[in-house]
């Protein structure tokens, strides 16, 4: 009977045993959704997808799909925002206005891809050009993001490696000082690994052009003018030219062309989906309806200020007429002004009293069909460094410099020229100069990203937005009247601190070594 | 001779016994019990010391003190008889010998009863024949209080050695004289002594008896007898849950059981039911382990509450320890119904119910909203006169409000045969919310069986359920506030609108009405769940079993979005020109196996029982997503008729656990109990190093009042303390968390042909060295009964430490990655007492009455914030994130955190001599009178962040549930009343309501602050300072009538109709509360994980809370 016992019992185990044995199968489990890092960065290939990866970032709308736009220019003079707006509008004032952190954690997320990549790729064995061609993309990106990050926050964390373990995730506060001597000297190298320009199917990557110009772009920010108009001068000097035809900045039909130094590439109606930043959803450009018309799709029943148009009026061009860049740069009430799908402004669609934007409202993009939305999600690319750009702040810097005249005018006038403009004479003083270069910023540059940065660098913003009654917008409110109307929003007078945006409040909860800028 | 007839009669009797008892569904609590009671007469000693008392009297006392029963014909014994007893930890046996020294009698035991008989001194046989020949054929048929036949149920003639047992058709015939007793006994019922007449049918109805026998308690692969208890463990039973029309049998623990929190996740239909077991363990997963018949299930809303027998919790970590890592938070044992032996029964249910809510806000009328608008937001004014129409005036709230119907109808048959039973159920609950677009529904049918050999040596059950639960929601109801009154319900084309500057004054705000009744918003989930169990008897006491479980899931949600358009302004929400559809399926394969072996033994007084096994589980779910859109009409909702798809997304899980388990459950002489158990678990959701966790406990207890020592009393009839430790862990993390990964969707437009090129990116960081959260559970408690256990009464205290929580948490964007990240991090500590008082009487047939109470308080504490080491964020309750809750070190886990307020500023001149403020220029140039004052806590003169402090706590500090029941002949009756004291509520919706201009304003603006009503307390409107503060902070306290109920029973209405009950119901009936929210029982959102428990007691609520009267009718036919 005992030995029966055993026998049993030990059977009985031995089945327990078994049905257990096969653990390593249950417990091995491979992740099927992704590939794993460890197989990851082995060869030339792998690090052009990783680069891929690192450009991806900036046409989400996170960045200029929408918000990097956004953040900037609503909070410049060219608008005004209108009544019982949005949250996003203005200047914001709090730092968990939920879309203003946006364009951060897409900035780093360019940095950290950037920054793996100068880790990584060294070690990978691969053509030389090929490798320096990477890293010298890798460089620019890196110094991009950070150009804006600085310019719309000024006290970022500068982080140049990647997190190697949760211990790396809490940066400090940076310096302004330190951020642009690292913007600077990632251009600098990236300036000497990139190519001049590359071949057709690779439009759209950072050229050695591209780093010089934000490079020269960085020292003009910093004030170190002798610097910047050497920079600036080598992409004078290089292969880029300005088209025949202002408007050919703003079609989709003549992307990436001669005087596009840097752009951001966009496709029509890629999948998208409001605020996720999710696989197969993160492309669009969803910056068309920010400024579009409302009966054209655009969302913020803006107007731009009179003043804008007043700027265009006051000079006429060398054949009596309107500055021609006044047409693409606004819609108003005139008989040569031309809306959507080439129509002429019509008082029935908008209001005849106002002044509309046009540059990035899809109104330029040709060949669109006509859907009901055209102003919105257009392929458009957003030219973000232009060469008219280029020459007007070599002029800016050569000027502040103290010359030669020669090289302020000709930079100026190149310009001009294009727009059949009557070129500013020689003897002007700096300071004359100085405001010829700056008008011809609104007139050439309106409505683009820099005048808030311009007004910025130039110490002239918190002047600007305050008590000025040229900014009146849709609502015939001024800026300031809107600002103090007792909406919670807008309840206070333009300050210093506002030149900064607070840092999104997803940051300072999770990183407590974070100072958030001062005031907010 | 007289030895051969008895010892014919006994085997006979026992043969019947073993033929027929066994097969009951009892099967395994009887056999124990048998064990159980030859030990008991054997071994049971006690100690009594009476002199000159009568034979009765000391029966009586042997009766009190042991669970022996006397039987005897008092014409042949004389009782009456003086005697005096002596003895000390004596058996039973010498203490009858030694009081019936000199009478001629003989004592026979059958179970626990004692027959004392006279020994006839003629001629045994003549004797016998001669009282055969007065004996007549008794039969019968024994049912219980239902009518439901009782086959197996002991039938003896008191004071002989005759006995029977019921049939499968609950008959019996036993031979008896006029004159003798007939005694009925079955476990669980009371049993009936009834004197035999002239009549020759004596049909027996039993009552039911639940605090005399037995009770038995799963305790995770075994069971264990409810005296013999060690850990934290309560059980509900299933008339607890029959009592109320709830779509989800976790709603029936509410209230009812110590220590054990269950929160419906506001009042919308088919909700998810929220169970904190001891209060907030963990910061990331709370939920309780449910196992149904052995398998594991998220949660109990795919079972039908009728097909439920009774729920146990485990509640500390001994109880639950066998479930090792899936233990955590407690464990939610559920028994379904099974068939038994005899004839069919069937019972069918039906009831409506009608409900409403409990509570409306008060919301400005068209008027009144664009006065108040018009204060607020002075230039230009968006409601103002020539935009304001007064001829429309909309109330949103009264428009999605409508009554409700809750409908329940099922049925269950069962029956069973000599080697087998089966019980079949099917129901239909359905709910149409009080919020418009908002509904579940659920069909749920359930197969149960078991087979067994004649020999019982092997026995296979079997449990099948499916389900399927439609579920639509109303996301939008309330959600951020409420539609503003100028609104018109449709404009002249019968088309919705919502607001826009021109028509209405105001460029923001909603149509969320008509986004309810637009959106099509469908959710269906299917459910095939069940298992099958082989035991085999290897040898009398050593038991092998083979559990296999499925749980298969298929989910479905879809959105259809119409094409729509009802304003220029917020052209996000307010029109939609192309309609889009975004569908979801998955499916998910819960598979497990357990293997077992069981072992009991009792060697003299000690009885042991063994249990090794080990288990294997494999979760695989696999699901796809597409969101597409532009369809050619709003009549086709289909993927294919769209033509643009904008993305296709899709995502594959396994999970495995491995675990081997050992436990040695022992007790001496019933009255010191051991208890120890080991698991180890080993997960696939660690890396291979860290993936082993070994989690042991044990527990003991000591039953005072088994002692010599403990006094006779007519007080005190049951005692025992016990004290466990215990440890258990959590792998709640993703699948995956450890391994970093590459995301291939990174991609950038390049070329002049403006293609996308692929890209790669890590988007995702992962922590490498994650491993076991664990908790540490210690546990005291007392269980006493009193008054023969008519008054029952069980403390725990208990000390539960929980480490290396696993939390999901935020990490600085700066990192490169905005998703959080799962790490080991903080630690938690909960104690507390749980209470339970239960008093039963049952003395008077016509009426009885029971009571029950339980009281529970808990102190939960954050003891550390790991690794990470920032407190942790939570509870958004604005648009723009403002938040209201934090788990800080040495604070609870969720406290309320925000600005301490000291009025309201009275003047501007208040404002600008403001201390709080006296560094701070900005606001002191922004703030204007009527707004809060903040302190300003570190005393810089300036109010940010830095100043927000505690300033509430959504945990009680104690709640509690009283349960009433009584029944008066045919009626029954009970009442349920709930509660909890010391909690608060931080009312969220004061911000919507007061401050959002988004949204309708609460009436509490007509009473705002101004310069002419400076005694308001309400600020000023168009304040700014609207951060978390005390201001929304309220006493969330409450008592509530939850349940009332009244049934009436009729037997035998029809023939066949062997039991009728009609009854009428209610829920939510009274509250009495402070709180000016809607309900003081909060639901928690939708929110998952930390975000979830870090959320409570945030009144974003956006489901009112109802009140429901239900009436209905129960038939029992057999």
């Amino acid at each position: 009977m005992k030995r029966h016992i055993n026998k049993s019992f030990f059977y009985i185990l031995g089945l327990l045993l078994l049905t257990g044995s096969c653990k390593t199968d249950l417990l091995d489990q491979v992740n099927p959704n992704a590939l794993s890092v460890d197989r990851f960065f082995k060869d030339a290939k792998d690090a052009q997808l990783a680069l891929v990866g690192a450009y991806s970032p900036l046409s989400t709308h996170f960045m200029w799909g929408r918000y990097v736009p956004l953040v900037t220019i609503r909070r410049a003079d060219e608008y005004t925002p209108s009544f019982l707006p949005g949250k996003t509008e203005g200047i914001i004032t709090k730092s968990t206005d939920i879309f203003l952190p946006t364009p951060w954690p897409a900035s780093y997320k360019v940095i950290f891809r950037a920054n793996t990549i100068l880790e990584k790729v060294p070690a990978i064995e691969m053509d030389d050009t090929e490798k320096n061609e990477i890293l010298g993309q890798a460089y620019f990106l890196r110094a991009l993001a950070y150009f804006y990050l600085l310019n719309i926050w000024d006290n970022v964390p500068l982080i140049t490696e990647a997190a190697k373990g949760t211990e790396d995730f809490f940066p400090t506060n940076s310096t302004p000082d330190k951020v642009w001597e690292q913007i600077i000297s990632d251009l600098i190298v990236a300036q000497q690994f990139l190519p001049v320009s590359w071949s057709a199917q690779d439009a759209g990557r950072a050229t050695k052009g591209a780093a010089s110009a934000l490079l020269g772009k960085s020292y003009l920010y910093t004030k170190d003018w002798g610097n910047a108009a050497i920079e600036l001068k080598k992409v004078i000097n290089s292969n880029y030219d300005l088209t025949a035809n202002y408007a050919d900045n703003f079609k989709e039909s003549t992307e990436n062309n001669i005087e596009s130094v840097f752009e951001i590439q966009f496709q029509t109606d890629v999948a998208f989906v409001w605020e996720a930043d999710v696989p197969g959803a993160m492309k669009s450009s969803m910056f068309t309806n920010l400024r579009a018309p409302i009966a054209f799709g655009g969302e913020w029943v803006d107007a731009v200020n009179p003043w804008v148009l007043d700027a265009f009026l006051e000079e006429p061009n060398l054949d009596g007429g309107i500055d021609e860049r006044a047409f693409s740069t606004l819609a108003w009430n005139n008989a040569n002004s031309k809306i959507y799908e080439n129509q002429p402004f019509q008082g029935s669609v908008l209001d005849p009293t106002k002044v509309y934007a046009k540059k990035y409202t899809g109104m330029l993009v040709d060949g669109r069909p006509n859907d009901g939305d055209l102003g919105v999600n257009t392929g458009l690319n957003y030219r973000l460094i232009r060469f008219a750009d280029v020459l007007l702040m070599y002029s800016e810097a050569v000027n502040e410099n103290g010359g030669p005249e020669t090289e302020i005018l000709s930079a100026l006038n190149r310009v001009r020229q294009r727009a059949n403009m009557a070129n500013i004479p020689t003897g002007l003083s700096k300071s004359q100069l100085r405001d010829k270069i700056r008008k011809e910023r609104i007139l050439e540059l309106s409505l683009e990203t820099d005048r808030f940065f311009d007004l910025k660098r130039w110490g002239t913003l918190v002047d600007r937005m305050n008590g000025n009654a040229d900014m009146v917008g849709n609502t015939g409110a001024t800026a300031d009247q809107i600002r103090q109307s007792g909406h919670p929003e807008y309840n206070f007078p333009f300050a210093e601190i506002h030149s900064r945006a607070p840092i999104p409040s997803i940051e300072i909860s999770s990183n407590p070594n974070l100072n958030q800028n001062p005031g907010y | 001779m007289k030895n051969l007839i008895r010892n014919r009669s006994k085997s006979l009797f026992c043969l019947k016994f073993n033929l027929k008892m066994k097969l009951t569904t009892f099967l395994l609590i009887v056999s124990m019990f048998k064990i159980e009671a030859s030990n008991y007469a054997q071994n049971t000693k006690i100690t009594l010391e009476l002199n000159n008392v009568t034979i009765e009297k000391v029966l009586n006392e042997i009766e009190l003190k042991t669970d022996f029963k006397f039987f005897f014909n008092r014409s042949d014994i004389d009782v009456s008889k003086l005697v005096s007893v002596k003895a000390k930890r004596d058996k039973v046996k010498n203490i009858l010998n030694q009081m019936f020294l000199d009478m001629s009698v003989s004592f026979e035991l059958l179970d626990k009863q004692i027959i004392i008989k006279n020994i006839p001194e003629n001629n045994e046989e003549n004797q016998i024949n001669l009282l055969i020949d007065q004996q007549k054929e008794i039969k019968g048929v024994v049912t219980d209080h239902n009518g439901a036949i009782l086959p197996g149920v002991e039938v003896i003639v008191v004071g002989t050695n005759r006995g029977t047992q019921t049939d499968f058709d609950g008959k019996y015939s036993i031979k008896a004289e006029e004159g003798d007793f007939l005694e009925f006994s079955f476990i669980g019922m009371k049993t009936e002594k009834i004197v035999v007449g002239t009549s020759t049918t004596i049909n027996v109805q039993l009552k039911e008896d639940a605090a005399s026998l037995d009770e038995v308690v799963l305790i995770g692969y075994g069971q264990i007898s409810k005296k013999d208890l060690t850990g934290a463990v309560a059980s509900v039973s299933e008339k607890d849950f029959k009592s109320a029309t709830t779509s989800d049998p976790t709603l029936a623990l509410q209230g009812r059981v110590a220590g054990v929190y269950v929160q419906s996740n506001g009042g919308s239909p088919g909700a998810s039911v929220n169970v904190l077991i001891r209060g907030a363990a963990s910061i990331t997963n709370v939920d309780p382990l449910y196992v149904v018949d052995g398998v594991f299930l998220q949660s109990l809303s795919s079972i039908n509450p009728y097909d439920v027998k009774s729920i146990e919790v485990l509640k500390d970590a001994s109880a639950a320890a066998i479930y090792g890592s899936r233990a955590a938070n407690g464990v939610i044992i559920v028994t379904t119904n099974r068939g038994r032996q005899g004839g069919l029964i069937v019972n069918a249910h039906s009831s409506l119910g009608i409900t409403t809510v409990t509570n409306k806000l008060n919301l400005l009328n068209a008027r009144q909203y664009a006065d108040v608008s018009n204060i607020a937001f002075s230039t230009p004014a968006p409601a103002n006169s020539t935009a304001f129409d007064p001829n429309i005036d909309t109330d949103w709230q009264n428009l999605s409000l409508r009554t409700g119907v809750v409908e329940d109808y099922g049925f269950d048959i069962s029956g069973g045969g000599e080697n087998s039973s089966i019980f079949f159920s099917a129901n239909y609950f359905k709910e149409k919310g009080v919020v418009i677009s908002s509904g579940f529904d659920r069909i749920n049918i359930r197969v149960n069986s078991e087979f067994w050999t004649t020999n019982k040596k092997f026995k296979l059950t079997q449990s099948l359920a499916l389900a399927q639960k439609n579920l639509n929601e109303n996301n939008f109801y309330g959600n951020d506030g409420f539609d503003f009154p100028t609104i018109p319900l449709r404009d002249d084309f019968g088309s919705f609108v919502a607001p826009n500057a021109i028509d209405h004054g105001v460029s923001v705000g909603l149509n969320r009405y008509a986004s309810a009744l637009t959106f099509d918003d469908k959710n269906q989930i299917n459910e095939v769940f069940g298992n099958i169990s082989g035991e085999l008897e290897i040898l009398p006491n050593l038991k092998y079993k083979l559990n296999l479980g499925l749980n298969f899931q298929s989910n479905y949600n879809s959105i259809f979005v119409p094409t729509y358009f009802w304003s220029v302004s917020n052209a996000q929400f307010n029109q939609n020109a192309e309609a889009d559809l975004t569908e979801d399926r998955s499916t998910r394969i819960d598979l497990l196996m357990d293997n077992t072996i069981t072992y009991t033994t009792d060697i003299d007084k000690h009885h042991i029982n063994a249990v090794i096994g080990n288990t294997r589980e494999k979760i695989t779910s696999r699901g796809t997503s597409v969101f597409v859109s532009d369809f050619p009409s709003n009549d086709i909702r289909v993927v294919s008729g769209a033509s643009s798809f904008n993305s296709a997304t899709g995502e594959e899980i396994i999970s495995g656990l491995q675990s081997w388990f050992g436990r040695v459950i022992y007790d001496y002489d019933k009255t010191y109990f051991l208890t120890a158990t080991v698991r180890q678990d080993e997960s696939s959701r660690f890396n291979k190093d860290f993936r082993t966790g070994t989690f042991p406990s044990v527990s003991a207890g000591w039953k005072i009042s088994n002692e010599d020592f403990f006094a006779e009393n007519n007080v005190f009839s049951d005692l025992k303390l016990r004290a466990s430790y215990g440890e258990l862990g959590s792998q709640n993390v993703p699948d995956f968390a450890f391994s970093p990964v590459i995301n291939i969707n990174s991609p950038y437009t390049l070329g002049s042909n403006q293609t996308s090129s692929t890209g790669f990116s890590i988007t995702q960081f992962t922590v490498p060295n994650l491993r076991w959260e664990t908790s540490k559970t210690t546990n005291f408690g007392v269980d006493a009964g009193f008054f023969n256990g008519k008054l029952n009464a069980s403390l725990d205290y208990y000390v539960r430490k929980t480490e290396d929580i696993l939390i999901s948490l935020p990490i600085p964007p700066s990192s490169g990655s905005n998703l959080p990240i799962t790490v080991n991090s903080a630690s938690v500590e909960n104690k507390g007492f749980e209470l339970n008082i239960g008093y039963r009487n049952n003395d008077n047939e016509d009426f009885t009455y029971s009571a029950n109470f339980n009281i529970n308080t808990t102190q939960n504490k954050v003891t550390s914030l790991g690794q990470l080491g920032n407190p942790i964020i939570g509870g958004i309750f604005s648009a723009d994130l403002l938040t209201s809750t934090r788990a800080n070190k040495g604070d609870q886990l969720g406290v309320f955190w925000g600005y301490e307020t000291a009025g309201l500023y009275g003047s501007q001149a208040e404002i600008d001599n403001d201390p709080n403020l006296r560094n701070d220029t900005a606001a002191r140039s922004i703030l204007k009178p009527g707004e809060l004052i903040w302190v300003d806590q570190n005393g810089d003169g300036i109010v940010n962040d830095d100043d927000k402090v505690k300033i509430g706590d959504p945990f009680p500090d104690f709640d509690f549930g009283l349960n009433l029941s009584a029944s008066y002949k045919n009626f029954d009756f009970s009442l349920f009343f709930q509660g909890q004291v010391g909690n608060e509520i931080f009312n969220a919706r004061k911000y919507y309501l007061n401050f959002e201009e988004r949204s309708n304003f609460s009436t509490d603006r007509l009473n705002a602050w101004s310069s002419t009503n400076s005694n308001s307390n309400i600020p000023v409107i168009g304040a700014t300072r609207v951060d978390a503060s005390d201001y929304y902070v309220e006493n969330g306290s409450y008592l509530r009538l939850k349940q009332l109920r009244i049934a009436y029973n009729v037997k035998d209405m029809i023939k066949g109709l062997s039991n009728t009950r009609f009854f009428i119901g209610g829920q939510n009936l009274l509250t009495f509360t402070g709180y000016s929210g809607y309900d003081p029982e909060l639901g928690v959102s939708t929110s998952t994980g930390g975000a979830r428990l870090l959320s409570r007691g945030v009144d974003n609520t956006s489901y009112p809370q109802s009140i429901q009267v239900t009436a209905g009718i129960q038939l029992t036919i057999n």
